[in-house]
């Protein structure tokens, strides 16, 4: 795709934020970006929020499970960018009116204390890296109609990146098996979803690891894990709609539990 | 052909023995229900009972009871409120390591289970989670081999039930723990095939948690003057949907206390329908 093309696609993306309706595709002129033209369309974006004053606060690590990588026709996960405005409190309410189409799912958060600057980044750099982890919600979101099409497309719409609710109880490492944690998600008391956190790539770590590698690999802004960094690992379980009127909780063996209150 | 060994609406013997004859010979046949149409839930536990004691006659023990259909989403798509009841037997135990024994499966699936062995009997009415569980002497993690003797897994719900609730062969984890102390609700499974994490569940997809589908089969199967025995192995229902077990592939369930389960997919050695 041409610089103008890329340009005009982040521009609809943005302007999918701010009127809340999703724009028809990616693909542009018949042309359906490649994995690095995604990658430029998303950095084009953050170019602009960083023009805006936003911070870039960390990192999600999208399609990490092999289902969710199947149904995109994926084999590897798709880096997006966490802003300031997307981190949220627990228990605040939330608007579900700042989202188009949200969906919700546990996640873990790692917090860095030290910069992972990939490549060649290991699963000892990333455990001797994490500050402590947090249980968290992720929630996705598509500024795309009837949600992407495939990994570019996702990647293209940051990962589909709209808001995260971080827990307010760290954990260190040793102290939870993040693998074979069991993790079980409620909406509105109801088990809606239960799962394991080897869900992500086999253990969310590896899914730190690998958002360490890929990050230098497309490009500044947010081109490394730096100190106090968030990445955020969701996949653990399948995702639920979220409706206005939803509470939605998850509680993480070992990690602790995370609510999020959707407001009316 | 199995096809030709007809059943007549109301003769629960006969339903059973051909039944037993698939399981026997390996072969899938269609629904009971094609040529009983009108059989209904209860008569099927009456045919599923029937061959149990023709299990029995022919020298099989009974071990236990396996649960099934315990997720609340399955429940409400087959209009049922309790897990389906099935019987365990000796013949249905695949020691740890040993391969599948293609020769004596249709189309073997497997998942994976939270396990109790009973310390004392259970006969309801009126068991709770809570006396359900204090009634379990040990926890394991289990794989449950399921097979069923439709072709293609087509039934409908009392078809199930009269095959003994797809019952195959089912292997016990390497760890067993009190139940005392054990967070159920949040014990994992990580499902990997053929060393890809196909999917993962825990003990709260079993009807909310693996005590609460204790104490509803208990329930139900003192509503037909049983009970679940002291000693009684019960495999409390499937965690994750079933995978597919194919000849060479190998089945791995990873537990958060409970230890590892591998199954061996054994080799090809008929063509299966």
């Amino acid at each position: 795709m041409n610089p103008e093309v890329l340009r005009e696609t982040a521009t609809n993306l943005i302007g999918a934020y701010r009127t809340g309706k999703a724009i028809r595709s990616i693909r542009q002129h018949d042309t359906e970006p490649a994995l690095p033209d995604a990658y430029e369309i998303q950095r084009e974006q953050l170019n602009r929020w960083s023009a805006d004053g936003e911070s870039i606060r960390g990192f999600k690590v999208g399609l990490a499970s092999v289902p969710a990588q199947k149904a995109l026709d994926a084999t590897q996960p798709i880096l997006g960018r966490l802003t300031g405005r997307m981190i949220h409190p627990e228990h605040q309410p939330l608007d579900t009116k700042e989202f188009i189409r949200p969906r919700i799912e546990p996640a873990l958060a790692f917090v860095l204390r030290d910069a992972l600057r990939g490549p060649g980044v290991n699963a000892a750099d990333a455990i001797r890296a994490v500050d402590f982890v947090l249980p968290a919600l992720e929630i996705s979101d598509s500024r795309i109609q009837d949600g992407p099409a495939n990994a570019a497309e996702m990647a293209a719409d940051n990962a589909g990146c709209g808001g995260v609710v971080l827990g307010g109880h760290p954990v260190h490492l040793p102290a939870a098996d993040l693998r074979l944690c069991g993790c079980v998600l409620y909406r509105n008391g109801e088990v809606a979803a239960t799962g394991a956190g080897g869900m992500a790539l086999g253990s969310p770590l590896n899914a730190l690891v690998w958002a360490a590698n890929a990050a230098p690999a497309h490009g500044t802004p947010g081109s490394a894990l730096e100190p106090g960094h968030l990445v955020i690992v969701p996949s653990l379980t399948t995702a639920v709609t979220a409706e206005p009127g939803d509470t939605v909780t998850t509680t993480i063996a070992g990690v602790g539990s995370v609510t999020a209150v959707l407001s009316r | 052909m199995t096809e030709a060994l007809e059943i007549r609406s109301g003769d629960v013997r006969r339903a059973a023995e051909v039944l037993l004859e698939a399981e026997r010979s390996v072969t899938a046949r269609g629904p009971i229900t094609a040529q009983w149409p009108d059989l209904d839930l209860h008569t099927a536990y009456t045919v599923q009972y029937e061959a149990l004691q023709q299990r029995l006659h022919r020298g099989e023990t009974l071990i236990g009871v396996k649960l099934g259909l315990t997720s609340r989403a399955k429940q409400i798509r087959m209009g049922i409120d309790s897990p389906s009841l099935a019987w365990l037997t000796d013949a249905m135990v695949l020691p740890a390591g040993v391969p599948l024994p293609r020769e004596k499966l249709i189309h073997p699936r497997a998942e994976p289970e939270i396990v109790f062995v009973m310390g004392e009997r259970l006969a309801g009415p009126g068991v709770t989670a809570a006396t359900a569980l204090a009634a379990v002497e040990c926890v394991y993690g289990g794989v449950e081999i399921i097979d069923s003797r439709y072709r293609d897994f087509k039934f409908t719900l009392a078809d199930a039930v009269a095959d003994n609730s797809s019952s195959g062969l089912f292997v016990l984890g390497p760890v067993g723990r009190s139940p005392d102390g054990m967070d159920l609700l949040h014990e994992a499974c990580l499902l990997e095939v053929d060393g890809q994490i196909t999917d993962s569940a825990t003990g709260a997809a079993v009807q909310g948690h693996p005590a609460e589908a204790l104490a509803l089969a208990a329930n139900s199967l003192g509503a037909r003057g049983l009970a679940i025995e002291a000693g009684a192995v019960v495999l409390t229902g499937g965690m994750t949907d079933a995978v597919h077990v194919r000849p060479g592939a190998r089945v791995a369930a990873h537990f958060s206390t409970l230890g590892t389960v591998t199954i061996a997919g054994g080799t090809a050695c008929r063509s299966s329908t």
